[in-house]
């Protein structure tokens, strides 16, 4: 440096501080390329209207519309079905309330299969948003508890409860969800904007019911057993990598209809209805019978519950 | 009663602070009101806010969603409720096949017409070839003890008083008191349809549906097919087995639990 006077600076020739800065910016241009890499893999997982789609709760109803009919072109395109997908709200006046009769469920799993059809799970895993657990009589520790029990039913000395989403009144779900992906509705269903997750699975640790169900995969489906008729919020089909759960079939309760889980149940053991409506069938289930809450000292005030004949 | 972050649910500053927070205001009971939003100080949340520009829900704007949808009319006439009719109603299946291929079912009447002959009084009729898909099991009950001795299509309750082969619904309340006090509030029987009769029809079971009055023990029953998932398998296969091809139910080891995705 002593010897490289002010005038051979001028001749241009090249000082290490100019090698610096410019070896500096490389490795900062190089290093904002990497970094933007991601972006040029758009168009193959996820379209620029997808990410720049807003929160659920924050669509109009004009971009909700055009995010429905977006959702449902790829459907179409992925797995050729012609779907419907709605957006349902909650009725006035609902509060929606589950009862289960253990004395009579027979652990047959027509629940959990009519859960598989009607919500558009993976047909390679056979998912479902209830578990049957086998469990023997007197106790209630699941850790000695089967699920994939594969005999008739019921075995001598063994009684069968299935677990789903309790859509609890203090979700801790909804508690750990860093990007408030996870809310509870006004008629009490816990839901999930499956285009707003980032795929954390916090939810699924944090559930005691492990209620909640992660997308490993692309989900599965053959055209021809999708079923067509969605919700935003509920049965339509999953992205990848996203967490879902049990809504208590809202795109057919919230319109008044039965659940799937309860149509398919053939001994009669599920209760479903309005806890506002003093007249209902759940009110006296809840009212009458020996009723039971699952973990009820979570304190999670769930609106699922299991009640027993005697 | 909802826990929506965002200006529909609160509307006071401090909550519309809080809402850009996983912990955001929480409406605990619809019945209570409001419950009061835990305090975040105003800097963290700003500095949420200024870190994590889009990602945190609250902070691109306001909640446009409606919380409600339309409502139902309190006072619309009420959709019926039907109780379904299965075909084991009218008559039993015999051994024989008509030319369909299927069973013939024939109408008790067509041999039990009233003619002498038939023990009414007995509680077995196995192996007989007309009875094919008639076992009795139902206590102490004989035939006569349900159906009248002049025609088999014909019921009677204990006291004599005649009943339709489709009503039998009556004569099993005569004793099983519990269960038809709870099919009639809801809670015993399936059904399908709508929860809310107020927007369409309901249809319910028969007792017959579920329960052969001959053998009225619920059957038992081969379980839908159970969740393929490689955790719900992965206890076994760590096991001296070493193998998860064969599934044995009742000796689990406690994986089944795990939170796996099933």
């Amino acid at each position: 440096m002593s010897d490289t006077t002010p005038e051979e600076h001028g001749r241009g020739a090249v000082t290490r501080r100019t090698a610096v800065k410019a070896g500096t910016a490389l490795l900062g241009a190089g290093a904002f390329a990497r970094a933007m890499a991601p972006l040029t893999s758009f168009t193959k997982d996820i379209t620029i209207d997808e990410f720049l789609q807003k929160h659920y709760l924050e669509l109009d109803d004009a971009h909700l519309q055009k995010v429905l009919r977006r959702l449902e072109k790829e459907t179409k395109d992925e797995y050729g079905a012609d779907v419907q997908i709605s957006d349902v709200r909650p009725t006035p006046g609902v509060q929606f309330g589950y009862a289960l009769n253990l004395s009579v469920c027979t652990g047959c799993r027509r629940c959990a299969d009519a859960c598989h059809h009607e919500n558009n799970h993976d047909r390679r895993t056979n998912n479902s948003y209830i578990r049957v657990f086998e469990l023997s009589n007197g106790s209630l520790d699941f850790s000695e508890g089967s699920v994939d029990y594969d005999h008739t039913v019921p075995q001598p000395g063994k009684f069968y409860m299935p677990v789903q989403c309790h859509q609890c009144d203090e979700p801790p779900c909804v508690d750990v969800c860093p990007v408030q992906a996870t809310w509870k509705e006004a008629d009490g269903i816990v839901v999930v904007d499956y285009n707003w997750c980032i795929g954390c699975r916090y939810c699924e640790a944090a559930c005691p019911y492990h209620a909640r169900r992660f997308n490993w995969t692309k989900p599965e489906i053959p055209a021809e057993e999708i079923n067509t008729e969605q919700s935003y919020l509920s049965n339509r089909i999953r992205p990848q990598g996203v967490v879902e759960k049990c809504t208590f079939c809202l795109h057919r309760t919230r319109k008044g209809r039965l659940p799937a889980c309860l149509e398919a149940c053939p001994t009669g053991a599920r209760v479903f209805g309005n806890l506002l409506d003093p007249n209902s069938e759940i009110r006296r289930v809840l009212e009458t019978k020996r009723v039971y809450v699952l973990k009820e000292e979570l304190g999670l005030k769930p609106r699922f519950f299991y009640f027993f004949d005697e | 009663m909802i826990s929506v972050p965002g200006s529909l649910a609160c509307t006071d500053f401090a909550c519309t602070l809080n809402r850009i927070l996983p912990v955001a205001c929480r409406h605990r009971d619809a019945n209570i009101g409001r419950a009061p939003c835990s305090g975040i100080p105003l800097l963290s949340a700003l500095l949420t806010c200024a870190l994590l520009p889009g990602l945190v829900h609250g902070c691109n704007g306001p909640d446009v969603r409606t919380e409600w949808g339309e409502s139902v009319d309190e006072d619309a006439p009420l959709h019926e409720v039907t109780i379904h009719q299965p075909d084991s109603l009218t008559g039993l299946r015999a051994s024989t096949t008509g030319p369909d291929g299927n069973p013939v079912s024939l109408r008790c009447a067509t041999c039990h017409d009233g003619s002498p002959g038939a023990d009414l009084a007995r509680r077995r009729v196995e192996g007989d070839r007309m009875h094919a898909g008639l076992t009795m099991e139902h206590g102490e009950l004989q035939c006569a003890s349900c159906h009248s001795g002049d025609s088999l299509d014909q019921l009677h309750l204990a006291s004599g008083e005649p009943v339709e082969l489709v009503d039998a619904f009556t004569l099993c309340a005569q004793c099983h008191g519990p269960q038809t006090r709870d099919y009639n509030a809801g809670s015993h029987g399936g059904m399908n349809g709508y929860w809310d009769l107020r927007r369409g029809p309901r249809v319910r079971n028969h007792c017959i549906d579920c329960h052969d009055p001959h053998q009225p023990r619920y059957p038992d029953l081969v379980p839908m097919p159970a969740p393929r998932d490689r955790f719900l398998h992965r206890g076994r296969s760590d096991s001296a087995h070493g193998t998860h091809s064969e599934p044995t139910p009742s000796s689990n080891d406690g994986h089944s639990t795990d939170g796996g995705n099933r």
